[in-house]
């Protein structure tokens, strides 16, 4: 009888394990939405410069989970159920819609923290990656749905701040020549949502257990984001003549880049604690 | 077996992204030309006389018989530009909206932004879907709006 070596012989996957993969497959595809347009757009090597179009929020937010679920050394092998859950998510990834994996990787979230125990990798695995799911799809569900009222509180506070009036989502320039009307895309929602894709990630990876603080240093993150995007659609408004370049060449950069580093710096400092441990 | 399940799932992972790179591309954006020559043909039929004026939302038609004032455009699902249609209707009159023929007092959200993702997304790999414009409508008093022929409308292959 041959004798295989301990090292090749097989072994169940775990619970983890598979969680993993799955994780990957799905968020992939849900970016594979973004990132197959940007390609043909823009080409390769922009593509690539840009992150294929995601946030570098969102690939963290991927490598954490998919790092906490690989090194879960006390993961249990996978159950008949999860594997049913796993044939639902690839069925999800291999139709040629992103959304569709989006929706799957919102599904795999929530059993993998329901059906994980609380405070195990695979539950937090599962909040970080329902916080991309939320982002790539709910989220923007939710803005499109009640664009009226939300985009209508940006257009009031970029008013309150530059002094003008404005009505629904739409502001008048300073100088009265014209006005501006406030899109989904420019709605400091979109990046609240990767606000707290980091919160997440951040208070999960480092085991930040729950409680009124950790919420404050969310907020105070959310209110840095809507500050940042307040301050450029206020730039559009009161320099109109360079209106293009802020809305969407060094105003957008300058205004991406003010987030990311605030809102990392404020997740981090108030995980400071936990982090220095 | 560990290894042959992780085999497996790299495998999958690479098919479902190969088969989404091989089958989708950017969806059309909606042809603002072929929706406002649409409005107007129904128009002319009604026995309007017609012009089309560019606006930043798109093609705004306009209509005119006798003391009848009539503006069309169309109104994204997402409802981005509803303070400048009630600012365009404002001098004509009550603004409406007209959804696959049907007329709404306000604009219909839910079922057309639902149905603007999946036509999108059957576009992005090719499929022929109709799309489901919703037409903002602006009418003075008394032009008899439902005589008009709104299937024409009511679904676009642009």
């Amino acid at each position: 009888m041959a004798t295989v070596p301990a090292r090749f012989a097989p072994r169940a996957l775990t619970r983890s394990a598979l969680f993993a993969w799955l994780v990957l497959i799905a968020t992939l595809n849900a970016f594979a939405g973004v990132a197959l347009r940007i390609v043909p757009e823009h080409g390769l090597a922009y593509a690539l410069f840009e992150l294929f179009g995601i946030s570098a929020i969102l690939w963290t937010a991927l490598a954490a989970s998919v790092a906490l679920l690989r090194g879960d050394e006390q993961a249990a092998a996978a159950t008949v159920s999860d594997r049913l859950v796993a044939a639902a998510v690839v069925v999800a990834a291999l139709l040629p819609f992103a959304p569709a994996s989006a929706a799957a990787l919102t599904l795999l979230s929530g059993w993998m923290i329901f059906r994980s125990p609380a405070g195990s990798p695979a539950a937090r695995a599962g909040a970080i990656a329902l916080a991309v799911a939320v982002s790539l799809l709910w989220g923007r569900v939710f803005l499109a749905l009640f664009s009226g009222p939300l985009l209508g509180i940006d257009s009031w506070l970029v008013g309150q701040l530059v002094g003008v009036s404005a009505v629904g989502n739409t502001l008048a320039f300073t100088n009265g020549s014209g006005g501006i009307v406030v899109a989904p895309g420019c709605s400091s929602w979109q990046g609240m949502s990767l606000a707290l894709v980091f919160w997440v990630t951040v208070n999960q990876w480092f085991r930040v257990p729950f409680g009124w603080k950790p919420l404050g240093w969310c907020l105070l993150a959310l209110a840095a984001t809507i500050a940042v995007n307040v301050v450029r659609i206020g730039a559009m408004v009161h320099f109109p003549a360079q209106l293009d370049e802020i809305h969407h060449g060094y105003g957008w950069h300058l205004a991406m880049w003010s987030s990311l580093v605030l809102v990392c710096s404020i997740c981090l400092y108030g995980a400071r604690r936990e982090i220095l441990r | 077996m560990r290894f042959s399940a992780s085999f497996l799932l790299a495998a999958l992972l690479l098919a479902s992204l190969g088969a989404k790179a091989a089958l989708t591309a950017p969806a059309p954006e909606p042809d603002a030309r072929r929706f406002a020559r649409e409005v107007a043909a129904m128009l002319r039929e009604g026995g309007y006389v017609t012009r089309f004026e560019r606006r930043t939302f798109g093609i705004l038609v306009e209509g005119r018989l006798g003391r009848c004032r009539v503006a069309v455009g169309d109104y994204t699902p997402y409802g981005t530009f509803a303070e400048r249609f009630d600012q365009l209707a404002a001098p004509i009159g009550p603004l409406r909206f007209v959804y696959r023929g049907g007329f709404h007092a306000r604009a219909p959200k839910l079922v057309p932004l639902l149905d603007f993702y999946a036509v999108r997304e059957l576009r992005r790999v090719g499929l022929p879907a109709l799309r489901h414009p919703i037409a903002a409508v602006a009418a003075s008093p008394g032009c008899g709006l439902a005589r008009l022929d709104w299937r024409r409308v009511a679904a676009l292959a642009d």
